[in-house]
């Protein structure tokens, strides 16, 4: 559990003060985006926040997330307790987030309501695969520049360890797609 | 857990009372809903949930309130320790483990994620991201015991599941609602079969 102990910037757990901005979102942002800056892809999707005026800000709640509210602001969502957050994770999430801002842009549409209902399970299908894929893109870099695994058992506790593979051997897209409509099945 | 979901008026109202100006673009009355459930342990005080449907995957906060005024569950221990003051908190054998329940989904503990077992064997199936079996909160562990002492302070002890690993633990609950988690050890993989 050790490695679950790491904290932002100040340790322990802060009371939440007015509204719902974390306490520590300043530390978050810094130190997520410090460790997104230590990969590849990390670096990609920061600079592209850049470029697109992405602003970020971190709420408190109950596990580690994060929330696209339109193109251009990205929330973190992390305990109030940082002792219990582990810095990969939220690293991630930041990683993800920016990288469902630049889906649009890249073909794939925001699952937003108001789309009529076989497009937007269509729609939603492919936003998240491409988010699983960016996940599982986000965890190899991060095992190759760290050695750090805790991105990938995170990957397997959520059941894409089999998605994961395919990633990692290049399987072709459509091959991709339909392990991820097994999965979802099989739940 | 049975929920009932709230009026367009209330649930507008309910918008009105916990959006902040920092962070109003979580909150759309337009792609919002409200839903409410009664907690056991709780007379007058009521589980909230509020989903913003503007994109999915939806985003949901969890707040407990009377119907005007609303705690926002932060993750911590905070908002649910200053309510069990304000409102009182009602703890008897019935209540005990949903209360305990509640508790560890909505507190995120430096020990990892908990959850109290139904049985010891439910550990080799179960899913810490499933919702469902995490939200019902009304689930009793079968085989714990449950004692009270003189301060009126509840011991349970019980399977529970810490941070992947499957642990006998005895919880300690006092009167305001601190919760103390300890370990009596690890159980044996024998004990599953």
């Amino acid at each position: 559990m050790s490695d679950m102990l790491k904290a932002f910037g100040t340790t322990g757990s802060t009371p939440t003060g007015p509204g719902y901005a974390h306490p520590l979102t300043e530390d978050i942002i810094r130190e997520a985006s410090s460790l997104l800056m230590e990969i590849p892809e990390g670096r990609r999707l920061l600079e592209y926040a850049k470029k697109n005026d992405i602003t970020f800000g971190a709420i408190t709640g109950r596990q580690p997330s994060y929330q696209v509210t339109d193109s251009h602001h990205l929330f973190l969502i992390c305990p109030a307790n940082t002792k219990a957050v582990d810095l990969e994770e939220m690293a991630c999430n930041l990683g993800i987030g920016i990288r469902e801002i630049e889906q649009p842009s890249v073909g794939i549409p925001r699952a937003v309501t108001g789309i009529a209902g076989q497009d937007l399970e269509r729609i939603t299908f492919n936003h998240m695969l491409d988010i699983i894929i960016e996940m599982c893109k986000i965890a190899d870099e991060f095992v190759a520049v760290k050695g750090s695994t805790k991105l990938v058992d995170r990957i397997e506790k959520l059941g894409h360890s089999e998605l994961h593979r395919g990633i990692r051997s290049g399987l072709p897209h459509q091959e991709l797609a339909n392990i991820l409509s097994k999965t979802i099945k099989s739940v | 857990m049975n929920w009932h979901r709230l009026d367009r008026e209330k649930t507008v109202d309910m918008i009105n009372s916990v959006r902040s100006a920092a962070e109003a673009l979580l909150f759309s009355p337009i792609t919002s809903e409200a839903k409410c459930t009664r907690l056991p342990f709780y007379s007058n005080h009521l589980l909230y949930r509020l989903t913003n449907f503007a994109s999915l995957p939806t985003f949901s906060m969890d707040f407990i309130g009377d119907g005007e005024k609303f705690v926002y569950l932060d993750g911590s221990a905070l908002p649910i320790l200053q309510i069990n003051q304000l409102a009182g908190l009602n703890l008897t054998p019935d209540t005990v483990i949903p209360y305990l329940n509640f508790f560890f989904l909505n507190v995120r503990l430096e020990e990892g994620e908990i959850i109290i077992l139904k049985n010891p064997e439910e550990a080799a199936s179960i899913d810490i991201y499933d919702d469902e079996r995490r939200e019902d909160i009304n689930l009793q562990p079968e085989h714990a015991s449950i004692e009270q002492n003189e301060s009126g302070t509840y011991i349970v002890k019980t399977p529970i599941f810490l941070d992947g690993t499957l642990v006998d633990a005895q919880l300690t609950v006092d009167r305001l609602g601190h919760v103390i988690v300890k370990s009596l050890g690890m159980m044996a993989h024998n004990q599953l079969q």
